[in-house]
């Protein structure tokens, strides 16, 4: 009867040394569940600044190799930079008329004349080649564009008069000075500014604008490129985004007016992130750093 | 008594179901610290990699007057040397180190690049 009795609950200082322990357990997962969340917070944060400065060496590698100093690099500043990328390339068929040429198309295959990297359009420039006597490697013509029309037509050059002729028809503003040859390469390039800007929700990002080709200097509204960075200072150790010179001596280029004899041009972007922060502390700030030197190609 | 014995748990059985959790909680822990300590591995191993594509892209600049040499930037250290293949290409090689959770780790380079 008394075990009987003894056995058949359970004593409060059971129920107690259960919840005590309950308690123990519960504290410790639920902070190393809220530690987890934060350490995760801090992760993304880090991934997300380190994404943004490696995007902007990215987007300005492959322009800034691409471009030409010869004609096409604008040097505007330690935090803007002004070029000509090159959107595009292709073959000339023959000239139709005055000022309009037809072009080799795109082909489904891969195995085609022209390529587009962006569909150039009236404010683009062409650059059309012609042997010359006067230079031995040949000159790159630049013409204004009128327009750019895709027809349904071959990918490569076909004869005189056979329908419905090749891919595209560029028409000039106005007509080269001599016929452009069947064979001639057509080179299409792009204005367009890149510079770290403050948008509306008061950030500091990497911008681009595409500027009118020739004439009057006037860009269009800035796009978001990526960011956000450190606000713009003129102190180079601490700015967001910063662009440096150099010649082919490796020497530092001061900037406007020296296009020329750039080489190379070094991209440093800073980003900003907390670090160490816990509850009821923001954490301290650091700054997410890189840097790339970038080699000119068409010297 | 057989029959007793299994109306309920036993206080050594929940202390061990309580260690198994505990352990189990503090190893989310841990895991989180190895997760944190490869993101600044990797960290470092990426602006190793940029800091080798920036030396081919300065020699590839300044072809010419590209000399051997090192340097230090951060918590990398890097060294290169630069060779003459024929007149008209050079052969750039070489290594950039960092302090990783685990000793020091290298990156070497090897590349050929024409001068003009």
């Amino acid at each position: 009867m008394t075990p009987l009795r003894g056995r058949s609950g359970v004593s409060l200082i059971e129920i107690l040394v259960v919840v005590v322990l309950l308690g123990i357990a519960g504290a410790v997962i639920g902070s190393a569940i809220l530690d987890q969340q934060r350490f995760h917070r801090n992760a993304s944060e880090l991934l997300s600044a380190r994404q943004g400065v490696r995007d902007a060496m990215e987007v300005l590698s492959a322009d800034i190799r691409g471009s030409s100093t010869e004609d096409t690099l604008r040097v505007v500043s330690d935090s803007a930079l002004e070029l000509f990328a090159a959107i595009g390339a292709s073959v000339a068929c023959r000239t139709i008329s005055g000022n309009s040429i037809a072009l080799a198309g795109e082909s489904a295959t891969g195995n085609t004349l022209t390529s587009f990297l962006l569909v150039p359009d009236t404010g683009d420039l062409a650059l059309i080649y012609r042997e010359s006597p006067d230079s031995p490697g040949g000159e790159w013509n630049r013409h204004r564009i009128a327009a750019l029309t895709a027809r349904s037509g071959s990918p490569n050059c076909v004869a005189d008069g056979a329908e419905p002729g090749e891919g595209f028809l560029l028409t000039l503003q106005s007509p080269p000075a001599e016929p452009v040859k069947r064979g001639a390469p057509v080179r299409f390039i792009r204005r367009g500014r890149y510079s770290l800007y403050r948008s509306s929700d008061s950030q500091w990002n990497l911008g681009y604008r595409r500027c009118n080709a020739l004439g009057v200097p006037a860009c269009g509204a800035v796009q978001p490129v990526s960011g956000p960075y450190r606000r713009y200072t003129p102190d180079n150790a601490e700015t967001g985004f910063l662009l440096e010179y150099f010649n082919a001596e490796g020497e530092r280029v001061p900037g406007v007016g020296s296009a020329l004899s750039i080489t190379r041009v070094d991209v440093t972007a800073r980003a900003e992130r907390a670090k160490n922060r816990r509850p009821g502390s923001p954490g301290i700030s650091v700054p997410e750093i890189a840097t790339a030197s970038i080699a000119i190609r068409n010297r | 008594m057989r029959q007793s014995r299994q109306d309920g748990y036993t206080l050594v059985e929940v202390i061990i179901a309580l260690v198994v959790f505990t352990t189990g909680a503090l190893g989310l822990a841990a895991g989180s610290a190895v997760v944190a300590r490869e993101l600044g591995t990797n960290g470092l191993r990426a602006e190793a990699a940029r800091v080798a594509a920036s030396r081919h892209e300065i020699v590839h600049s300044a072809c010419r007057s590209s000399r051997s040499g090192s340097e230090a930037r951060g918590q990398l250290t890097s060294a290169w040397t630069i060779s003459p293949l024929d007149s008209t290409r050079v052969v750039l090689a070489g290594s950039v180190s960092y302090q990783s959770a685990r000793g020091t780790r290298g990156e070497t380079y090897s590349a050929t690049i024409g001068c003009r």
